[in-house]
């Protein structure tokens, strides 16, 4: 009995993996919420990032989108420029994200 | 008649703490333990913050290369995927465009909710 519960620590041992990993929502343009209010296009560049076509300073990027939202759960596009990666969308949108703008979706 | 003394003999060890002690860090296993189906490719995802993961039911993986793999072979077509909840497991250097493609095939095929996995910092 104490060799079977051994054998069961050990496998347990092995095969848990704690998780690290975190989920980031992203909105279907289709379901929920149609879309409502004035283009909200963000360009993301590997360097930088435009609003409806001004490049906008990240650090503004949030502020300046609220001022096109009714409510910080209005939908924002995102759109990768460039050679932009998954890595720099995803710092993007957690900028965006730490400000209250959780409702993103992704375009080509 | 003499009585011989017993040959000293050293009390048998009490082995049930130990036991306690395995059942303990067993049930701890047991209860951190996170069982999920293997990946079928290791994928390097992107760092950031995001919310509690819920398991989908569908899971994506998205190669660097733009491989993309579901139920474990590479480049099958989406499918149907009305009403599922899709977790997109994608390499953290695959070019932006390629996933925004790939999500669009998900919103086409019906998912209902899209979450991109990511690590934390």
């Amino acid at each position: 009995m104490i060799d079977v519960v051994f054998l069961l620590l050990v496998f347990f041992m092995l095969a848990a993996r704690f998780d690290q990993t975190a989920a980031v929502p992203i909105a279907l343009a289709s379901a929920g919420d149609e879309y409502s209010g004035p283009p909200r296009l963000v360009d993301v560049m590997p360097d930088g990032v435009r609003l409806n076509g001004r490049a906008t300073s990240e650090a503004l990027l949030a502020k300046a989108l609220l001022v096109l939202m009714e409510s910080p759960s209005d939908i924002v596009v995102l759109r990768a420029r460039g050679d932009a990666d998954v890595q720099r969308l995803v710092d993007v949108m957690g900028l965006l994200r730490e400000q209250g703008l959780t409702a993103l979706t992704l375009v080509e | 008649m003499m009585r011989l003394t017993e040959a000293p003999r050293s009390k048998a060890e009490n082995i049930v703490p130990m036991i306690n002690v395995a059942f303990l860090l067993l049930i701890f296993f047991l209860m951190a333990a996170v069982i999920a189906p293997p990946n079928p490719v290791s994928i390097d995802p992107p760092k950031g913050e995001g919310s509690p993961v819920v398991s989908g039911e569908v899971a994506l993986f998205i190669e660097a290369d733009g491989t993309l793999w579901k139920d474990g072979r590479a480049g099958a077509a989406l499918g149907a995927l009305t009403g599922a909840n899709v977790e997109l497991r994608s390499a953290h250097d695959l070019p932006g465009s390629v996933l925004a493609g790939v999500l669009q095939q998900v919103r086409d095929a019906g998912a209902s909710s899209v979450n991109l996995v990511v690590a934390r910092p």
